[in-house]
């Protein structure tokens, strides 16, 4: 193509698509608006039924909202600072990745932080709880059995969750040198000297997990946690969404009840409602 | 054998009482305990729901008729419960509609309207409209519904009569929303007829607007008026009804021409999606789903970053997915053309990343749920639609064998 023919389509390309790119997508939850840094022409989205005027084509860089994040671009690099949690990133930003002090092994609460380098910064979260009393004097020259981990007040008695991962954490003696999760130590990590945490995956239905702690005096009695993973929807716990989990919807709709708020962000509203919506007549 | 039957007697007499007591006293009836129309004639039935002492906020009426003699056309919410339940339909072909709705503005413990039913008789014949018992009255999670107690309506439809020769007719259009059955976006209606003198000029015309079906016409429009304009039209659907009054003291037949309006977006809703961090050679799945209260949801169209949308059925699998961010969009489009948007991003990392996920991770376990769902239900569906036809099949061979047999006895 000669340098001129292009040069004419570039201009009817511009002519085009640029009076569309200063439009703004919106919507009732979101907008998008490429008016700022568009760097690129494109032409608008469209179907039979509707049409989406505009571009949204930053170069590098990242669009959020209360409900979305996106990053697009040729040249970006995921890094700490990004608004992304990594592979090798606890946090980013704002983003702890619903970590709180509590689940970082601070009983007495406080406010959890992302350092610069995307790990957790727990300088102003609180240890809680008060002194327990004088120790218990020297012991003899090996440990003892340790007790019994104990899993956290916060998730002790949740009985379900919609989740298929779930964070489980608490506190153990200080004589334990391991937690134990259904036999395998792996993957659980020590916020503190007497505290534990393990993301566990969770089948649908019970799941009971087999909580040890242990040391080289040997294991110590089993502490069982079972909990529940629903169905999204399944409000009655009966595994399959239909009717009377709608109605379940309904009498806590526009309040906080965890036992509907299926996308976790604090109201029962139209999103979990479409959730639900997402899963009706399914069973599991 | 005696001493057996007595305690099963004794057993279903003792259960079925607190079976009753424990799905409660709530009820549904129809508005009217019979109608008698003629073929070709559109009629409305409604549909009540009666607390009795209950405090409601979820119903579904389940409603059977004989798809021979009546043909359904439409259902619109009436009363309180104004949000449709996932799962509604209307089958003209096996006789049944199943209608659900919520209320958000507080229980329910007062009788009141439900839904409307339009309903054109098919063919002359007698039929009984029911409630059935998979109808639901629900309070909290809990049944309370007395499906003993379930009305009915007997449905006598008649021949039409032959149209009086001579008389004039009237034909109606709309240039805003030019086909019936179609659902537009538009709440202004103009409404335009043409009157064809039959051996009487019509001396002036009988106009109405509402959302009855077969409204007896009573404003009297001037004969040298043509159109009609009705604007903020809410939504729903709407009947225009005209009928013009002959100079020799004659009316010509009612026309009732259906309007639906719907100007509305979708309820908005979520999408969900199998992880935020992906590996390359994963798939992606979005889940979504939401409803319309008016005309429903026609279909729904997914794009990935800049590409264009296409019409797709949730859960969606997306595969092939190269290192990179991606920004999922779904619109969720109703029969009217109004869309509703939402979104999710998803990060893919080279194979070989280490994700932070749990032991036992199973990838996309609650999409294969949802999917698995899906397929039985379609697979469902052509089995009936299998057993239809097998049935037909056998109808036939059954029918030629018998008349086979006979002619050669003959």
């Amino acid at each position: 193509m000669s340098q001129k023919k292009y040069s004419l389509l570039l201009m009817a390309l511009a002519f085009v698509a640029l009076p569309l790119s200063a439009g703004a997508i919106t919507s009732s939850s979101f907008i998008l608006d490429p008016s700022q840094n568009v760097t690129s022409i494109h032409l608008p989205m469209s179907s039979a039924t509707f049409r989406l005027d505009g571009s949204v084509d930053p170069v590098v860089g990242s669009s959020t909202s209360s409900s979305f994040k996106n990053e697009s671009g040729d040249a970006f690099s995921y890094y700490c600072g990004d608004g992304f949690i990594d592979p090798g990133e606890s946090c980013d930003g704002a983003d702890l990745n619903s970590a709180t002090c509590t689940t970082q092994g601070f009983a007495g609460g406080g406010t959890l932080t992302c350092s610069s380098s995307c790990t957790y910064t727990t300088s102003a979260c609180n240890s809680g709880g008060g002194g327990g009393g004088g120790g218990g004097g020297g012991g003899g020259s090996s440990a003892a059995v340790p007790d019994a981990p104990v899993v956290d007040t916060s998730i002790k008695t949740l009985g379900f969750t919609y989740s298929s991962s779930f964070l489980l954490f608490g506190t153990n003696s200080s004589t334990a040198t391991s937690v134990k999760v259904n036999s395998s130590s792996e993957g659980v990590t020590y916020p503190t000297s007497t505290s534990w945490k393990k993301t566990v995956a969770l089948s649908y239905k019970t799941n009971k997990l087999n909580l040890l702690a242990s040391n080289s005096s040997g294991d110590s009695a089993a502490t069982v946690y079972e909990i529940y993973r629903r169905l999204v929807g399944d409000l009655t716990q009966d595994n399959s969404v239909n009717d009377y989990d709608l109605s379940k919807l309904v009498k806590v709709w526009g309040g906080t009840d965890r036992s509907a708020d299926f996308n976790v962000d604090g109201n029962v509203n139209d999103y979990d409602f479409s959730m639900m919506v997402a899963r009706w007549g399914t069973s599991v | 054998m005696k001493r057996f039957l007595a305690s099963l007697i004794l057993i279903t007499s003792s259960v079925l009482p607190f079976a009753a007591l424990a799905a409660g006293s709530a009820t549904l009836v129809f508005s009217q305990p019979s109608i008698d129309v003629v073929a070709g004639k559109m009629f409305d039935l409604s549909v009540n729901v009666v607390p009795n002492g209950e405090s409601l906020d979820t119903v579904r009426a389940v409603v059977a008729f004989d798809p021979a003699i009546l043909q359904a056309e439409a259902i619109s919410l009436t009363g309180t419960f104004n949000r449709n339940i996932p799962g509604n339909f209307i089958d003209n072909n096996t006789g049944k509609i199943s209608w659900g709705a919520f209320t958000l503005e507080g229980p329910v413990n007062t009788t009141g309207a439900f839904a409307k039913i339009t309903f054109v008789g098919r063919k002359t014949g007698k039929t009984t409209l029911t409630l059935t018992p998979d109808s639901h009255l629900i309070s909290g999670g809990e049944e309370k519904g007395d499906t003993t107690k379930f009305g009915t309506t007997a449905v006598a439809v008649s021949e039409a009569k032959p149209a009086e020769p001579g008389l004039s007719v009237i034909t109606v259009s709309s240039s805003t929303h030019q086909e019936e059955i179609i659902w537009y976006p538009k709440s202004a209606v103009q409404i335009g007829w043409v009157g064809e003198n039959g051996n009487s000029e019509i001396t002036n015309y009988r106009t109405a607007f509402d959302q009855t079906s077969d409204t007896d016409p009573t404003t009297s429009v001037a004969s040298s008026q043509t159109t009609a304009t009705y604007k903020d039209v809410k939504d729903g659907v709407h009947y225009f009804h005209i009928k013009g009054m002959q100079k020799n003291g004659k009316v010509t037949q009612t026309v009732h021409r259906r309007i639906n309006v719907d100007t509305t977006k979708p309820n908005p809703f979520e999408v969900t999606i199998s992880s935020e961090q992906l590996l390359e050679g994963e798939s992606l799945w979005l889940n979504f789903a939401t409803t319309d209260d008016t005309s429903g949801i026609a279909q729904y169209q997914v794009a990935l970053n800049d590409s264009a949308f296409q019409t797709q059925t949730s859960p969606v699998e997306i595969t092939d997915l190269k290192k990179g961010t991606y920004f999922a969009r779904v619109a969720a489009v109703d029969y009217a053309g109004n869309v509703v948007y939402q979104g999710k991003s998803v990060r893919v990392y080279p194979q070989g990343t280490k994700i932070d996920r749990p032991e036992g991770y199973q990838e996309n376990a609650e999409a294969g749920v949802i999917d698995a769902s899906v397929q039985s239900e379609k697979i469902s569906t052509t089995s009936k639609q299998n057993l239809l036809i097998t049935f037909v099949l056998v109808v036939v061979v059954a029918s030629g064998i018998i008349y086979a047999t006979k002619f050669r006895k003959k």
